[in-house]
């Protein structure tokens, strides 16, 4: 990853004061959260509200081998904004993206730089629960997010596989390095 | 919604502290694990045996605790650390049952209440700053460890925020440099006044079942308070 300098600097140090940034684009606008106390301002002007921990991402993964992890997004203890959306009409969220930042911060937690990329899904799924516990109800809500690399929107029979090129122009051979090509080097030209 | 804590309430022991939000990795065969900050923290805090004694005792804490509706609403409190302010000659902190000009007092026999350290802004400050210059017209020596509030105007209501000096401050002539935590939760303006005397903050029960009263013999009770601090989604 290329960091910039003061970023670099402080990953260098002893300990590293980082927070995680979700971006959500729904039709009816941007929403960004963090998770910690407060809203955040950070330096390229976008405004974070603060989920002061109730949030989680999992699935954060390299996509190495052709695998397409899924993001999953979950809040707890919902506000009245997020369950509407959750609530709302799926074209809403469906096939939207979903940016996750990493922000880094300073020994006085200042911001250091602008927010820096990490993944980013399309918004396939929202489910919304609520269980009963011994101190009342906890909401929770749940977003799937899909990589743009898993191709489950097309049909089987349109991979770009080494087969399925065959079957769609017989002889052709233009897709027969694409297995494993994300693990494989290539030189070229090959002389 | 918000409720101030009852004066006639006063906690034998209490728990101020900055929680932090660190988020941590599996821990090693040594034991050590590597540890990642998120943010950095908020107040929760722990007030325990509270003595209830009278009936007007019992009456306040069960109508407060009710009105707090298990964390849905917002409470007003100080730490309960007069001792530890910036006082000047010992003075206490704040003076009380001062009277009119007229030597007369409120219907309910109470006066005036003022405030002996005397601090405000000396430059303006951003969210989530942890610098601030202060200029400080009547107060005892800064020191590390001691609790100050400023109120600002969140969406219409004026709201407390609690913050602490995390570092010795830095004296010139009669300001002061002083480094505090956590980071400031509303943007400040020179002028602003600073509260070193009674500091407050807002915070919201910690879960539904705190507060709960036990009366012994119909009369005693000595219940515990645990408390964090109050984000609305508005500061």
């Amino acid at each position: 990853m290329v960091f910039p300098e003061t970023t670099k600097a402080h990953l260098a140090g002893r300990s590293v004061r980082k927070a995680r940034l979700l971006e959500m684009s729904f039709l009816s606008g941007t929403m960004g959260v963090w998770n910690g106390f407060g809203i955040l301002e950070t330096k390229d002007g976008k405004v974070w509200n603060g989920l002061q921990g109730f949030g989680k991402i999992s699935g954060i993964a390299s996509t190495m081998g052709g695998k397409a992890p899924e993001l999953i997004f979950t809040l707890s203890g919902v506000d009245e904004e997020f369950a509407a959306k959750a609530k709302g009409e799926a074209v809403e969220y469906f096939n939207r993206a979903a940016v996750v930042y990493d922000q880094f911060f300073d020994e006085e937690w200042g911001l250091l730089d602008q927010p820096y990329a990490v993944s980013f899904g399309m918004m396939r799924k929202l489910t919304s629960t609520r269980e009963a516990s011994n101190d009342g109800f906890v909401r929770t809500v749940s977003i799937s997010a899909e990589s743009p690399f898993s191709a489950k929107k097309r049909a089987k029979f349109a991979y770009l596989t080494p087969q399925d090129q065959r079957n769609r122009h017989p002889g052709d051979a233009f897709a027969d390095d694409t297995p494993g090509i994300d693990t494989r080097r290539i030189t070229f030209p090959d002389f | 919604m918000v409720s101030y804590w009852s004066s006639a309430l006063v906690p034998q022991s209490v728990m101020f502290r900055l929680k932090p939000m660190n988020t941590r990795g599996p821990m090693t065969f040594s034991g050590k694990s590597q540890v990642v900050g998120t943010d950095a923290g908020f107040w929760v805090a722990t007030l325990s045996n509270f003595i209830v004694r009278t009936p007007e005792q019992i009456r306040e804490w069960r109508g407060l605790i009710a009105d707090l509706q298990g964390g849905l609403n917002d409470l007003i409190i100080g730490p309960f650390d007069c001792r530890q302010a910036p006082r000047v000659d010992r003075r206490p902190a704040t003076i009380g049952g001062i009277t009119h000009s007229d030597g007369s007092r409120f219907s309910d026999k109470t006066g005036y209440r003022q405030s002996t350290i005397k601090v405000t802004v000396g430059a303006d400050a951003g969210a989530r700053s942890t610098r601030l210059r202060l200029d400080i017209q009547e107060a005892g020596k800064l020191e590390r460890g001691m609790y100050f509030t400023i109120w600002s105007l969140v969406a219409g209501a004026m709201v407390p925020r609690m913050y602490m000096l995390t570092k010795t401050p830095e004296f010139g002539g009669a300001s002061a440099s002083i480094q505090f935590l956590p980071p400031l939760r509303v943007a400040v303006q020179q002028g602003d006044e600073v509260d070193f005397a009674d500091p407050k903050l807002t915070m919201n029960l910690a879960n539904d079942d705190a507060g709960e009263l036990d009366i012994r013999l119909r009369r005693f009770s000595s219940p515990s308070l645990e408390l964090q601090e109050s984000w609305n989604g508005l500061s």
